[in-house]
């Protein structure tokens, strides 16, 4: 198959942009003029199409289902959007488990009070040309009449040492772990996309990112009609996760002083990458610069060897998000539920050692790009993060993001390495409140053209 | 293989006037049984899962296929229970002879659960082999089930409670744990764990 | 065309070698076949010369009206001559539907034939005219210009003014007698009154035993029976009557005066007769030889097959009709088919649907420019068997009508529904015998227009109820009924025949929703709690296989290789605590009692039990996407499996197989099977360690103890709630 077509497509969609500074708009789109600044907009999204020069700053932008009423979309058309993004992320709490301090009680009040229609990202090289785009933005907005903004949120990768780096707020490194899709161009290495029958490591079906496309469950996945308006489109959860750094450090520090292999070797086992990346299940003695640095080894690993958790823990976070071949059968249980991550940080970082609460605005931007919210999303959420069936471990949920309330239990199998062994986490508090958030459609270049023109035609 | 299966198919009378009365009346008995620690069937606790469907008719599923009907309805029991088929079928006549009149009156034959052989023979003359059980976990009753899990449960508290002790505290602690266990009541079947006890009971956390 | 006897010319063949539903006329003479030994039996029996009145039944539908008017009349006058029936404005021989008050529309009958056939003197009354009775009264009249058999004239003590005559026969019934008698001597033949539907004085007032116009009618028979002039009643009716005419009749009648005549329904042989006509090589005497007409013929052993099929239905509402109408729709098919040169093993074949202005007749006698044709087993097959045929009859009606006139009135999204509508309106015109026998009902016209409004039609009831009672359609039949108390007259609807009453009953049976869709039919659209107990799932599924599939089936479940690796599989999904798979042969529902009705199914049903855990999308998915190939080998015998791959229809083929659990019961709810599996293993690791820890010392249990947990931790999960379904 040739590649998709990459200026159709929203740039964020396809790959990261990786820019240090990132200003989320929530709009609130009118209905009379809502499809006009749509149309003066659609020219400065930003594509997947490849650079010669970085630009500046980067625009896109994405709809709830709200925001596609009031741009007046026909009813037959929106009554065709699968009913996870019609109901929203809040109302859907229950599948996510949104409960007690993650209800939407504790949300932003714009998630709450406003209707957010829509996302307007801006993604800049520096915060001069974030204020200075966003600055442009807003003056479309007020030229046209077509959008107001009812809320942002700032995002920037972390400082440290004067270098924006790629960790987050409990020290961790993300970045890894984004699935190969077939058709989409990026820089990767092997372990990222699909386990073969021959074990090596192939590519996603394109319907698992894009809509209009065959997906791994051999459709194409459930989106709305027209075709025009579906195709190289995706749909985005966009979800505030606060985090509470004081709590985490605190119990790592509790838990790490009565674990004999140590502090750092107990947060990489939380998660199943050392502090600086290095995959447990490749290195579980110690961190590795050299995997890290290696992009054919650093995502380049299994799990069947490593079936009783030993090396990784069973409920490690990465091993929860990604089981890779650890439920037999050659990975296929878990192809159908791979997601794209975009996430970055957000609130000011403290280095450890220094006092921080838990109570300040810290956590992480959590943004999922996937063809079926339900399929996918919020299968992994409720399934892998939320309880541990299919990893054999009942109840239990992900240490990190976990909904605890005080409750739960984190098994490290071990080894009989005295530096390593079996060891068991209670009383697990919650690291991770959600904060707001919503489903989000992520239209191509070709079916913003069409909103904004009016020419959808659902038949 | 210690775990068997069972499929009954038991006609369900026609009722005089309009040919519903008797098959409502047995899903309005259904609908009205408990279902946990108190389910008739708990009594029978060789049962690892049962079932009751008011089978109304066949199904149709679209041309070309051919569309036909029953002409009497159906009450299906199916069930995976412990030991054979007879002796698990006059346990049932034994231990709940109340719920299994209640149930089975409305069909045609029923004898009565007074006589444990009679129902046992009705019950066979309604019952169809099965083609192919599948069955995960074969050689394990009810009780075994249920005891493991209650190992299971205890054993993590333990060994959670026991992290970091010096070896002679845990030797001496599971030597406790091992008597309280093989003192411990057998589990009730029908519902296990204290969370559940605790939403039952509205004391969630 | 028209009788020989008003000397207008030649005889012509119908266009269409099967006439629908509407009777049989006096035009359909030469296609009328099958009743040859019922028409002579029927002559002689009239001919009698003592004989004065024959008692004419069948039962429902075999075709009376059409026997009279298509064979025993045309016999009568054409062939044997010397008879002469009462005749309509148009001159074609008539005869008289009872309604409820036979007397007064056999008097009704008589007053406009003698106007037209008379004219009264204008003056008023002439005092020497005296009539047969020497009343006073009487009205000499004389025949008309142009009459065709009125000779002489007539002294009637009729009145100018129908009703008048009408009101006095009904006093006095010997006056419609006498006025009979006057007519009958002076036509030159034998005057033959005919009155049909007789049951009617019965079924359209039910209740009224005394009813006087029953009284009356039966008081002019017996009259009649002993009159000593030249003039014959054929009183026609249902034979379910016959016994309450005949008592009746023998209290006042002469029986020796009166005969009657059981018409059959029709035989395998006369069927054959009736379906082989048109393309016979006989001359028709008179017509011709219906094949160079018509030119087709039936495969072989065709016309035997439907003959057999027709009478295998055990149509209540009559075999002829039925006859007519399947016929004719393959006829139609194969002669489109031969007219466009279409290729013979086509697929679709539809019936053009005509409107009623083409059901008229033709000019040519012979039709050179039709090539022959045949029609084949293969059409007979396609376009469906008798069963239904009816029923698309009256559903293609409805749909021309939907197309052309009523084209502008009906959305083409709301056809199905406005044909749906009518149905219901039809239907309200059925009625079921307590005997099982399905007829019609006569409802007033008005109280069906409501009964449209009702249903939601949306074309004009007015206008439907006319389209449908057209000549050529003939679905319904006006007649009015005169309301006894009050005398008013009420314009009522019934269906045109009873064959209708049973197509459109089982028509309602097929569209009913619920006792159909009860279990398969029904989608799953909310999620019952019956089905779920703690973290388990009751699944059930049943499916239809041929019966030739099951061995098959059976013959692979015993195969170890196949087995072995499907069970592999699905202990690795680890989603199932356990499932069975039951083929339930279409004879083994048991049945235990003879008052128990016996099944009478043509499939086997394979029937699929499981306890799982998950949500019902995750462990589908998961069968999809692991167990595909074992999967498909179980139900890949069943009707319509569209195979595991890709997920979406296999998804929709479970919705509609799968039927709900009354009640369920989970011995352990809080724990999946993955739950079981890890504490028995957990079990056995404890019961194994603490066996060989009992003489250990410390040391040597702190390294036991460290190996201990390393092999149980990683199945201490807790066991608890599950996340709620998706």
């Amino acid at each position: 198959m040739t590649n998709v077509n990459a200026a159709d497509i929203q740039g964020f969609v396809l790959r990261g942009y990786n820019f240090p500074v990132a200003r989320y708009l929530f709009l609130e789109i009118s209905q009379d003029n809502g499809r006009h600044f749509v149309s003066r907009l659609t020219p400065q999204i930003t594509t997947g199409e490849p650079w010669d020069k970085k630009p500046r700053s980067t625009v896109n932008i994405a709809f709830t289902y709200k925001g596609l009423v009031n741009l007046n979309l026909p009813t037959l058309a929106l009554f065709s959007f699968p009913a996870d993004f019609v109901q929203g992320m809040k109302e859907r709490g229950a599948i996510l488990n949104d409960t007690g301090k993650n209800s939407s009680e504790h949300w932003d009040l714009m998630w709450n009070e406003e209707q957010v229609h829509a996302w307007l990202s801006v993604d800049a090289l520096s915060a001069n040309e974030l204020d200075h785009r966003c600055a442009e933005l807003q003056e479309l907005m007020q030229e046209t009449g077509g959008a107001v903004v009812i809320g942002s949120q700032d995002a920037c990768a972390v400082l440290i040492d004067g270098k924006y780096t790629n960790t987050e707020h409990f020290g961790y490194t993300y970045g890894f772990g984004n699935p190969d899709y077939l058709g989409v161009m990026r820089n990767s290495g092997p372990g990222q996309g699909k386990l073969e029958y021959d074990g090596r490591w192939g590519v996603l079906a394109t319907g698992e990112l894009l809509l209009g496309y065959r997906n791994e469950a051999g459709n194409l996945p459930d989106a709305p009609v027209p075709k025009l308006l579906a195709k190289n489109g995706t749909f985005m959860v966009y979800r505030k996760l606060h985090q509470n750094v004081a709590a985490f450090r605190n119990y790592l520090d509790d838990q790490g002083r009565r674990y004999p292999g140590g502090r750092e070797k107990l947060a990489s086992k939380f998660v199943g990458r050392w502090r600086d990346g290095t995959p447990v299940e490749l290195s579980p003695h110690h961190p590795d610069p050299d995997i890290v640095a290696d992009h054919n080894r650093n995502m380049n690993f299994t799990y069947s060897s490593d079936l009783n958790g030993s090396r990784c823990p069973i409920g490690a976070h990465i091993r929860r998000g990604n089981p890779r071949d650890a439920f037999g059968f050659n990975g296929q249980l878990v192809n159908r539920r791979r997601i794209a991550r975009r996430g970055v940080p957000y609130g000011q970082y403290v280095p450890e050692g220094l006092p921080v609460r838990d109570e300040d605005e810290r956590g992480m931007i959590f943004m999922a790009l996937n063809a079926s919210i339900s399929g996918q999303f919020e299968y992994i959420c409720q399934q892998w993060i939320e309880y541990g069936n299919d990893a054999r471990q009942g109840i239990e949920k992900d240490l990190l993001a976990g909904n605890h309330n005080g409750r739960g239990r984190f098994i490290i199998t071990g080894t009989e390495d005295p530096s390593d062994p079996p060891f068991v986490c209670g009383n697990i508090p919650n690291f991770v409140e959600v904060r707001g958030g919503d489903y989000f459609f992520v239209p191509s270049i070709t079916a913003l053209t069409m909103i904004a023109g009016g020419t959808i035609d659902p038949r | 293989m210690a775990v068997s299966g069972l499929t009954i198919f038991s006609p369900i009378l026609e009722s005089d006037a309009m040919g519903i009365e008797h098959a409502s009346s047995v899903r309005r008995y259904l609908a009205t049984l408990p279902r946990t620690h108190n389910s008739p069937f708990a009594r029978v606790p060789s049962t690892h899962f049962a079932r009751l469907v008011v089978m109304d008719d066949v199904v149709f599923v679209g041309a070309p296929a051919r569309e036909e009907h029953l002409t009497s309805r159906y009450l299906l029991f199916e069930a995976t229970f412990d030991s054979d088929l007879d002796t698990y079928l006059a346990r049932m006549a034994r231990e709940i002879p109340d719920h299994v009149d209640s149930i089975w009156s409305h069909c045609v034959g029923y004898p009565g659960a007074v006589d444990p052989t009679a129902f046992v023979g009705y019950m066979k003359k309604c019952q169809v082999e099965a083609t192919f059980s599948f069955a995960d976990v074969s050689d394990r009753t009810v009780q075994q089930n249920l005891k493991a899990l209650q190992v299971q449960s205890a054993l993590a508290h333990f060994i959670e409670r026991n992290q970091g002790r010096p070896a002679t505290e845990i030797q001496m602690a599971f030597g406790v744990l091992l008597e309280s266990l093989a003192k411990a009541p057998p589990p009730l079947p029908g519902g296990i764990d204290s969370e559940t006890t605790a939403a039952e009971n509205g004391t969630h956390d | 065309m028209t009788s020989s006897i008003d000397g207008k010319t030649a005889k012509r063949w119908p266009r269409d070698p099967y006439r629908g539903l509407t009777y049989y006329t006096a035009g359909d003479v030469p296609l009328f076949a099958g009743r040859e030994s019922d028409i002579d039996a029927v002559c002689g029996s009239i001919g009698l010369g003592n004989i004065r009145i024959l008692l004419l039944h069948g039962l429902t539908g075999c075709g009376k009206s059409s026997f009279l008017r298509a064979g025993l009349i045309p016999a009568l006058e054409d062939e044997i001559a010397g008879y002469e029936f009462l005749r309509d404005e148009k001159g074609r021989p008539d005869f008289v539907r009872s309604t409820d008050d036979p007397t007064a529309s056999l008097a009704r009958a008589i007053h406009r034939f003698i106007k037209r056939e008379y004219s009264s003197a204008p003056e008023s009354r002439r005092t020497d005219a005296r009539d047969v009775n020497g009343s006073s009264n009487s009205l000499r009249y004389e025949p008309k210009e142009g009459s065709a058999t009125a000779r002489t004239s007539l002294v009637l003590d009729v009145h100018v003014d129908e009703a008048e005559f009408v009101r006095a026969v009904a006093v006095d019934t010997q006056k419609l007698v006498r006025t009979v008698e006057q007519i009958a001597s002076q036509r030159p033949r034998t005057f033959v009154l005919v009155i049909d539907q007789v049951e009617e004085v019965v079924t359209l007032k039910p209740d009224s035993m005394g009813d006087p116009a029953r009284i009356q009618f039966f008081d002019f028979l017996a009259d009649l029976s002993r009159s000593r002039y030249d003039l014959k009643m054929i009183i026609c009716f249902r034979t379910e009557y016959h016994g309450q005419f005949y008592a009746q009749l023998r209290y006042g009648a002469d029986v020796s005066r009166i005969n009657d005549y059981y018409l059959n329904d029709f035989t395998e042989e006369q069927l054959l007769e009736a379906i082989l006509r048109p393309t016979s090589r006989e001359q028709v005497p008179g017509y011709g030889v219906p094949y160079d007409h018509y030119r087709f013929d039936y495969e072989a052993d065709l016309p035997g097959e439907i003959a057999k099929a027709l009478l295998a239905r055990g149509l209540s509402g009559g075999v002829l009709p039925a006859l007519q109408i399947v016929c004719r729709r393959w006829y139609e098919a194969a002669k489109l088919k031969s007219s466009t040169g279409t290729d013979e093993e086509d697929g679709e074949i539809t019936v053009p649907v005509r409107s009623n202005a083409e059901y008229g007749l033709v000019d040519v006698e012979f039709n050179p420019k039709i090539t022959p044709f045949t029609i084949k087993k293969t059409s007979y097959t396609t376009l469906g068997r008798v069963a239904g045929q009816v029923i698309s009859y009256v559903q293609s009606e409805l749909e021309a009508a939907l197309k052309e006139p009523f084209a502008e009135r009906v959305r083409a999204s709301g056809r199905r529904n406005e044909i749906d509508g009518w149905r219901r309106v039809l239907t309200s015109l059925v009625k079921t015998q307590i005997n099982g026998t399905v007829t019609t009902n006569v409802i007033p016209e008005e109280a069906l227009r409501k009964e449209a409004a009702r249903k939601g039609c949306k074309i004009e009831p007015k206008d439907m109820l006319l389209f449908l009672s057209d000549e050529g359609r003939r679905i319904l039949r006006f007649v009015d009924v005169t309301k006894h108390t009050t005398k008013e007259v009420i314009r009522c609807c019934s269906l045109g025949h009873d064959i209708l009453a049973s197509a459109l009953q089982e028509w309602s049976e097929r569209a009913r929703p619920e006792s159909y869709n009860s279990i398969g039919g029904t989608v799953r659209d909310t999620r019952t709690a019956s089905n779920v107990n703690g973290k388990a799932y009751a699944m059930n599924v049943m499916t239809p296989m041929e019966p030739w599939k099951s061995p098959i089936l059976r013959g692979l479940f015993s195969v170890l290789s196949a087995v072995k690796p499907l069970q592999k599989d699905l202990k690795g999904l680890s989603s199932n605590h356990f499932a069975q798979w039951v083929i339930v042969g279409r004879d083994r529902f048991p049945h235990l009692s003879p008052r128990q009705p016996r099944e009478d199914l043509r499939y086997d049903y394979l029937f699929f039990f499981s306890n799982f855990n998950g949500t019902w999308n995750q462990y589908l998915d998961g069968f999809s996407a692991v167990l595909s190939r074992g999967l498909d080998l179980i139900w890949r015998w069943s009707e319509k499996y569209p195979g595991s791959v890709p997920v979406i229809p296999f998804k929709g083929y479970i919705n509609q197989v799968q039927f709900d659990t009354d009640y369920y019961y989970n011995a352990y709810p809080k724990a999946t099977i993955n739950d079981v599996k890890a504490a028995l293993r957990v079990h056995d690791a404890l019961e194994s360690f603490s066996k060989s820890s009992q003489t250990l010392s410390s040391a040597e249990f702190e390294k036991a103890y460290l190996r201990f947990l390393i092999g149980v931790l990683p199945d201490l999960g807790s066991t608890g709630m599950a996340p709620e379904e998706t």
